[in-house]
């Protein structure tokens, strides 16, 4: 079957695995609540099952021939049974695998992004079960180890039709670079400092990119280690309940930014890639009670998530000497160092409850409520992590750097971090930030007849977002914050988004800078309703039809209220012996109200009472050109098809077609325009016998996204495009254009004395990113308006992998797996073009080197043994 | 009763395969540049989505993903992302609403999952009248005439690091 795991670039389980059967169902979570429903790794992504030795009677148990499910589809060759030995009451099976891997030393991220393959090393496999016929109790033992770092366990005991009690532990490591050269020290951890060789705030771009191309190759991962318990059981045959509980953590360190304005000038200004620090923790719970009788069902559940942070923030030294804007005379005191914030520790609630009633006739009424609580009330950190002072002015005479004893009326530029670079600088000390939601929801579904089904449905979503925050010092009465780690200070010597709340006098001029002081408030309604109604007009034939509105109704946006119509035409038919149809398309328009981009205004220091009394005539600049319509609110107009066939040419065979478009278009002048997907897929399955299966498939898909923009003049004073500020002559049109395409084959075969699994895959991604521009206007750097060509150099991703391995059974439990998995994968990534050469350009630092091309082979030997 | 997976009775031999059988454009999406871990076994499609039915079939798709096992899209993103569900000082207010204006959870051919190269991603919705809303072009990526950060590896990124949301004072723009 050619989108089994084995086509996916992993090593077939084949290769290396265990032979391992249970009745016993051993996921943690149910489909219903919760993650944690597959515990396996890349060596084995069917956690063994694709290694088991096959059953050569096939599923020919009563009658020859391969089985399908219902909707056409070939099962797999079933594993063959187990054969336990007995110890006392239990009766006892499994296997244990021991194997040897050798990778190599060389480590990619794109090949190793989810699996830590030892260099050299041992890998362990094993899956016992213990069951107890009498009563019908069990026991089971799993796991698997690649190393060290990328291993798992579970363990469930239990009794059929009772209760089950579950534990594991888990390992998944996610790799982000290989090809990282961070230049501070202390990669890991929350404080970042440069090496001796670079001075903090006064390092010339040659001086740092010296030290960077010195700096070794450093691999930057995150992670997980899961935890997890569970239990699960019949309180009476109609009730059951449900506890999970887990606790993940992840270690590790990623590229992250750290941005001190923009490399104005090539001088001016500063932008660093620094390496954030990952350290924390995910408790989540998941209990809940279900009863399911007769003429009623009901579910009632509680889940909580509880995440916590090591850090609150991260400082990095900034190496740069950033120069300033400033007349001749004044000096900027240097920007030595700069903050990131963490994300907050903050908890998650959710109650919810559902009744269902049986109705004649095959119907149901059921209705369903949630509240969810989503909080954070993290200790905030003081605005800045700067020291001494901040800004310009004239140095003290005989001295070239500005100090505390620069301060004063004579140097009104300069300010002490001292302001600003503690708590008491906040308005309040933590954040109390609260998001509450109530859903409540509807559901009627009846069978007037047997070839007549009607569902409809209503459901009503509240958002309630609670922020009170406003950005002011009552250490000095000052409204705003310090713009990226202060350097707005010193390059320029205003004091960016700080206005002082005593100078807001009518008396006084406007201050310099008119900034948002107060959070976003993103409360929203959405009201749903739909009702659909299916035809059998035939045995096998099935006709659908669903309306659907929704209304969403943000509080905060660009539009009070987005209406979304559609209609969804479905038919499934099964009428014809060797055939599986299904059809769907959906028409969906997004209208709504006016659209106004001119909203947040509440957000800005101009909406506070004391400055609409001192400036009753201020009238702000546009917040952006007026055409801009953002996609997810603007109207739009779906079109969206879906075809697929399965075709049963012959009594071992399967052909499976599908085709997926789905054409949006928005009607906006700025922004998103358009963005179409297609999808195409053929897959071909061929079971001739048993324990015997060959398979290619065959994808194509492709993506097209146009949007257009216009480049603004700063401080534009009408929004309007075509203005002075947004005029026509700056639009500009960009296309990203995307193609896929898939390919790959796989065979399965047992030849006696010894088994074959071979498969192969391919994919190639091409992206073409095309712009236009009407004039040199519209550009970053109008001089590049000759040269700038029609697009970026294709963004291209190409995988092959092949896979092939060998089972020689000694003895009916002993057996012998020989494997090899090659794999070579091929990237060109234009945002890290010339990154090879150097990670410093100007004033810009760059600490990830960006995706690698690689070619990695894998070989390896196991014994099986069976219990 | 013959068995093809290792749990839950799946008629292939793990979840993944067995919505794979229908649903193979998503599938092969999951062997993209950039993907979760499903293909290699860490995970399966029912971690998100409940095969048996679930309360977000209707309603806006950005909203209400299919299938869902959670009240919506962003709430199934943070059972395992809980770092970015906040709620956070300063909002980016696409995010709020849905993970997917940015993320493409199948697959993508670009980092982090986003359906569209940086910045292109951000210029869909930015248009200010400063940096946000001008054209980048190959003469701005780092071996071109004028190297730009907007542009260069992480982009807009680099420096509005914190765009799920910032919980810094001083990070209304994302910056810290």
């Amino acid at each position: 079957m050619p989108l089994r795991s084995r086509l996916m670039k992993s090593v077939p389980a084949a290769a290396i695995g265990f032979v391992f059967s249970s009745s016993a169902t051993v996921t943690f979570a149910d489909s219903g609540v919760g993650v944690d429903t597959w515990r396996a790794n890349k060596l084995h992504p069917t956690a063994g099952q694709a290694a088991e030795a096959l059953d050569l009677d096939g599923t020919s148990w009563l009658a020859p021939g391969q089985h399908r499910s219902p909707t056409g589809n070939l099962y797999d060759n079933p594993a063959e049974p187990p054969h336990p030995d007995s110890l006392s009451v239990w009766q006892i099976y499994g296997m244990f695998e021991l194997g040897y891997l050798h990778s190599g030393d060389e480590k990619y991220a794109l090949y190793d992004r989810y699996v830590r393959w030892p260099s050299n090393g041992a890998v362990t496999e094993f899956a016992v079960t213990a069951e107890r016929p009498s009563d019908g109790s069990y026991a089971e033992a799993r796991g698997s180890r690649i190393s060290s770092e990328d291993q798992y366990y579970q363990a469930v005991y239990g009794q059929a039709g009772a209760y089950k009690i579950e534990a594991f532990v888990r390992d998944v490591p996610n790799v982000l670079s290989t090809d990282a050269r961070p230049i501070w020290n202390g990669v890991g951890g929350n404080n970042l400092t440069l090496p001796g060789s670079l001075t903090p705030g006064g390092s010339s771009s040659a001086q740092v990119a010296a030290v960077s191309a010195s700096t070794p190759l450093q691999r930057l991962e995150v992670d997980r280690k899961k935890y997890g318990i569970s239990l699960s059981g019949y309180l009476t045959p109609a009730w059951t309940a449900y506890l999970n509980v887990s606790d993940e953590r992840r270690e590790g360190a990623r590229p992250y930014g750290g941005p001190f304005g923009e490399d104005w000038g090539g001088s001016l200004g500063a932008v660093v890639e620094t390496v954030k620090p990952i350290s924390d923790t995910t408790v989540n719970l998941n209990s809940g009670v279900r009863y399911a009788g007769q003429s009623w069902r009901t579910d009632f559940g509680f889940s909580g998530s509880f995440y916590r942070d090591k850090y609150s923030s991260y400082s990095f030294q900034q190496p740069f000497a950033i120069g300033t804007f400033a007349p001749p005379g004044l000096v900027s005191a240097p920007i030595t160092v700069g903050q990131m914030s963490m994300e907050p520790d903050n908890d998650y609630y959710n109650l919810h409850g559902a009744l269902t009633r049986v109705l004649p006739r095959n119907g149901e009424l059921s209705f369903t409520v949630s509240e969810v609580l989503m909080r954070q009330n993290d200790s905030l950190i003081p605005p800045t992590n700067c020291q001494g002072v901040i800004g310009i002015g004239t140095p003290t005479a005989g001295s070239t750097q500005l100090g505390l004893q620069n301060l004063g009326p004579q140097n009104p530029g300069l300010i002490p971090c001292s302001q600003w670079n503690t708590t008491a600088a906040l308005s309040q000390r933590t954040a109390d930030v609260n998001l509450h939601n109530t859903l409540a929801e509807a559901k009627l579904a009846l069978q007037p007849s047997t070839s007549l089904a009607v569902n409809t449905g209503i459901k009503y979503f509240r958002q309630k977002y609670d922020n009170n925050y406003i950005a002011y010092n009552p250490t000095n009465q000052n409204y705003g914050y310090l713009t990226e780690n202060g350097v707005f200070f010193s390059t320029f010597g205003v004091p960016a988004s700080i206005a002082n709340g005593n100078a807001l006098n009518a008396a006084n001029p406007l201050p310099p800078v008119i900034g948002r002081i107060r959070p976003f408030i993103l409360s929203m309604d959405e009201y749903n309703a739909y009702g659909g109604v299916s035809w059998r007009f035939s045995e096998r034939n099935v006709l659908g039809l669903t309306y659907n509105f929704d209304q969403y109704k943000p509080t905060s946006r660009e539009r009070e209220r987005v209406d979304d119509n559609s209609i969804k035409l479905t038919w499934t038919e099964r009428e014809i012996d060797w055939l599986t149809f299904r059809a769907n398309y959906t028409l969906l328009k997004q209208s709504g109200g006016t659209y106004n981009g001119d909203v947040y205004g509440y957000t800005y220091l101009s909406a506070l009472p004391s400055f609409v009394a001192a400036y009753p005539s201020y009238v702000p600049g546009p917040e952006t050109v007026d055409a801009l319509r953002k996609y997810d609110i603007a109207d739009r107009t779906d079109n969206k098809v879906d075809l697929m066939a399965t075709v049963v040419p012959r009594e071992d065979m399967t052909v499976t077609g599908t085709v997926r478009g789905q054409w949006s278009e928005n009607s906006a002048m700025i922004g998103r325009q358009r963005n179409d997907t297609f999808a195409a897929t053929l897959q071909w399955e061929w079971q001739p016998a048993p324990a015997t299966d060959l398979s290619v498939y065959l994808g194509y898909d492709r993506s097209k996204l146009g949007l257009s923009n216009v480049s603004g003049s700063f401080g534009a004073t009408s929004g309007m495009l075509g203005s002075a500020g947004y005029p026509l002559a700056n639009q500009w049109w960009e296309d990203d254009n995307e193609r896929n395409y898939s390919a790959g084959t796989a065979l399965q075969k047992n030849f006696g004395r010894f088994s074959v699994d071979l498969s192969y895959n391919y994919l190639y991604s091409r992206v073409v990113t095309s712009y236009t521009a009407a004039s040199a206007g519209a550009l970053v750097f109008p001089q590049d308006f000759a040269t700038m060509g029609s697009g970026f150099s294709p963004m291209t991703y190409r995988v092959d992998s092949v896979t092939a391995s060998v089972i020689v059974p000694f003895t009916p439990r002993v057996s012998l797996r020989l494997f090899d998995y090659y794999e070579r994968g091929h990237i060109d990534d234009w945002h890290y073009a010339g990154f090879n050469q150097s990670l410093v350009y100007g004033h810009e630092l760059y600490t990830d080197g960006g995706p690698q091309s690689y070619s990695q082979n894998l070989v390896g030997v196991s014994i099986s043994i069976k219990l | 009763m013959a068995k093809f997976s290792t749990e839950g009775l799946m008629a292939k031999a793990s979840i993944n395969d067995t919505c794979g059988q229908c649903h193979t454009d998503i599938r092969q999406q999951f062997n993209r540049r950039s993907h979760m871990p499903l293909p290699e076994g860490q995970m399966s499609c029912d971690d998100c989505h409940n095969p048996h039915g679930a309360l977000t079939n209707n309603g806006n798709p950005l909203l209400n993903g299919p299938l869902l096992k959670t009240n919506t899209v962003n709430e199934t993103c943070y059972q395992c992302h809980a770092e970015k569900r906040g709620p956070w000082l300063w909002e980016h207010p696409p995010v709020r609403e849905s993970c997917l204006n940015c993320h493409s959870p199948h697959g993508s051919n670009q980092s982090s999952l986003l359906v569209a190269p940086v910045p292109v991603l951000c210029q869909q919705c930015h248009a200010a009248n400063s940096h946000a809303g001008a054209l980048q072009t190959r003469q701005n990526i780092g071996i071109g005439a004028n190297p730009e950060a907007q542009i260069m590896g992480r982009g807009c990124l680099t420096c509005h690091a914190n765009i799920h949301g910032s919980n810094a004072p001083s990070g209304p723009r994302f910056h810290q």
